[in-house]
């Protein structure tokens, strides 16, 4: 007998469901990913900034007790940053809801922009896996051969984006928050910054199901890997570009997603309300800003919520329309 | 009787005005299966529009008695599929490939691992498993696709052109796993290729097509019965006399380009031939057989369908 009819057996065990399958695909581009140097360095880039956040909000914390790190060095530095500890400090102790709600909104709104940066160009390192290479390597032919849908394929990657950012932008953020709090003197941290987490969460999910839907659909317009990468570059940094040539109420400012997004995430932390109160307490805030109260409101997010749609919309056209597998 | 494996009723495909299948209708039973058809006929249309990696423009196709427009995923389950391209995955290694493969078709993490490694001992891949896909030469790719089409245990497999590219040897080694596929394990085999030789070698039923109809379908046993059999003779002299001798037994004769003598004596084999040229005293130098019976069939099918076109 020769050695294949010894070697093949009938498998006849029942398969895994269709979610298990999605997940696998998923799970393989994330692994991928991670197979790319540069991608891995700013993966720890991001951590990096979550501890030195989750140490700063621990010192802000601190302000609470008697013999505070943050206090002592800002009394020997002196100057601005003296005089915004000081009055953080009296914030903390006479109105600490407020104060913790107001602060961890400006905190958390600043830290999410770092890591929608972060997540934006991890896309750079991941979009040619996600549907130029199958398109290129014609694997996209594989994907359709077996038992999942183009539904299920798209599903697949876009838990790739997902989960990709979820490890560079929603992950860092829980941690980042709950860390902080733990460490904070009081327990009630948790209770009055968990709306703004919610906030956090809410935007951190919005902005990826967008970025993850037009990644796709970029990933899908060329066969070649790098000019997917290239077209990502040109949508990401010329929108920004083209964005600014606009006077502050054209519809031309809604090319960029970066514009968009931000508008967004000014409306989601209520940026402007928080903000004016921030500065109300603590007036000297408005130095370090270097910019008017004004600006820190969101005054277009509907039509940032509309463009961002009408992306998303052509990219799952462009995808739906890219991805076959002839 | 059992179930027929391919079952479709004007099944369609147009590309714009071209018709790359024309109301093909066919019902197939389990088996080994040969698709033959010369280039550009829509083999590789008929297998893709079956699994519906293109849709089809009209018509009906059960696939293992399912329609493939209601439960395309579930028939995919059941599937295996070898395409002819390389469609791998960069960078990948063969064995990690196998097992995303199997995965991807519902296999849980470890026994996909497993099952990876037997399908590439079945396919006769040694160490080269833990190697870049990328690196692998035409033979090994091709093993390669093979273990992923089966990979999940099929109940039927479609290969396309799985001989492309290889030696003999190992055209002969991947005709003898696939003939295995079917004989030993019994999962049927749609093998699709502009190779006679191969399709004769392991397939008991063929499908002939050309420019998108189909033009025979039956057993190999019974095409093999309704040929013309013939042969060619290379004779040093007395040809006339023989050519007489021949026409006067009532087979067709005629005198080839080459200088050959073409006999169709309508046997299966060549004693008749031997009996005449002693009858005639007549010295042949050579005698040549059909060279393949298949390939008779093929061309006797293209011609008809020229003709009545």
């Amino acid at each position: 007998m020769s050695l294949h009819n010894i070697s093949y057996q009938h498998w006849d065990k029942a398969h895994e469901g269709i979610w298990y399958r999605r997940r696998v695909i998923a799970l393989h581009g994330i692994r991928n990913f991670f197979n790319n140097w540069w991608a891995k360095q700013l993966v720890i880039g991001v951590w990096v900034i979550a501890l030195a956040a989750t140490a700063l909000l621990f010192l802000i914390g601190q302000l609470l007790t008697t013999d505070n790190l943050l206090f002592t060095f800002t009394e020997q530095v002196g100057g601005i940053m003296q005089s915004v500890v000081h009055k953080l400090k009296d914030w903390l102790t006479s109105d600490m809801g407020n104060a913790v709600q107001t602060t961890h909104s400006v905190f958390f709104y600043h830290l999410s922009n770092i890591f929608r940066f972060f997540s934006m160009a991890s896309v750079i390192f991941l979009i040619p896996r996600l549907i130029a290479q199958d398109l290129s390597s014609k694997a996209i032919v594989i994907y359709a051969s077996k038992a999942i849908s183009r539904f299920d394929y798209f599903l697949g990657k876009f838990g790739t984006v997902f989960g990709l950012l979820a490890i560079l932008w929603i992950g860092p953020l829980l941690f980042v928050w709950f860390m902080g709090n733990l460490l904070a003197p009081e327990w009630t941290f948790f209770w009055y910054s968990s709306s703004v987490l919610a906030t956090s969460l809410a935007f951190a999910l919005t902005a990826s199901t967008v970025i993850g839907i037009i990644s796709l659909g970029i990933s899908s317009l060329s066969t070649k890997p790098g000019a997917a990468v290239g077209i990502w570059i040109m949508f990401w940094l010329m929108g920004n570009a083209v964005s600014t040539m606009g006077h502050s109420d054209s519809w031309i400012r809604h090319v960029s997603i970066s514009y968009n997004l931000e508008q967004l995430s000014r409306y989601f932390f209520n940026l402007g309300r928080h903000f004016e109160e921030l500065t109300s307490m603590i007036p000297s805030i408005l130095r370090i800003w270097g910019r008017d109260i004004q600006s820190a409101h969101a005054t277009h997010e509907v039509r940032s919520l509309i463009a961002l749609g009408v992306m998303a919309l052509i990219a799952g056209l462009l995808l739906n329309y890219r991805a076959k597998p002839e | 009787m059992s179930r027929a494996v391919i079952q479709t009723k004007d099944f369609t495909k147009s590309f714009k005005r071209q018709k790359a299948l024309d109301r093909v209708t066919v019902k197939v039973d389990p088996g080994a299966i040969g698709l033959l058809g010369p280039n550009g006929a829509g083999k590789s249309t008929f297998m893709k529009c079956l699994l519906q990696l293109i849709p089809h423009s009209g018509g009906k196709a059960l696939l293992l008695g399912r329609d493939i427009r209601q439960e395309g995923a579930e028939i995919r389950k059941r599937v295996g599929y070898n395409p002819e391209q390389d469609c791998h995955i960069p960078g990948m290694i063969g064995c990690e490939y196998i097992a995303y493969c199997a995965q991807l078709s519902g296999l849980p993490f470890n026994a996909a691992r497993q099952r990876s490694h037997e399908m590439l001992d079945f396919v006769g891949m040694g160490q080269e498993r833990y190697r870049n896909i990328d690196t692998y030469s035409t033979g090994m790719r091709q093993r390669l696709k093979l273990a992923q089409a089966i990979v999940h245990d099929p109940e039927i497999v479609f290969l396309d052109e799985p001989t492309n590219g290889l030696d003999p040897k190992g055209q002969a080694q991947i005709l003898d796993l696939i003939q295995s596929l079917w004989k030993v394990h019994g999962i049927s085999v749609v093998l699709s290729s502009h190779l006679l030789h191969d399709v004769d070698r392991i397939c008991e039923q063929i499908i002939i097509i050309s420019q998108g109809k189909i033009l025979v379908h039956d057993t190999l046993e019974r095409l093999k019965a309704r040929r013309n059999y013939s042969a060619e003779l290379v004779l040093k002299s007395r040809a006339g006399d023989f050519i007489s001798a021949c026409r006067s037994r009532g087979w067709p004769t005629e005198t080839l380009p080459n200088g050959r003598i073409k006999v169709e004596h309508g046997t299966s084999t060549l004693d008749p031939l031997f009996d005449l040229a002693l009858e005639t005293k007549v010295t042949p130098l050579q005698i040549i057989p059909s060279p393949s019976a298949l390939e008779e069939l093929f061309v006797q099918a293209l011609a008809n369908a020229n003709e009545s076109a």
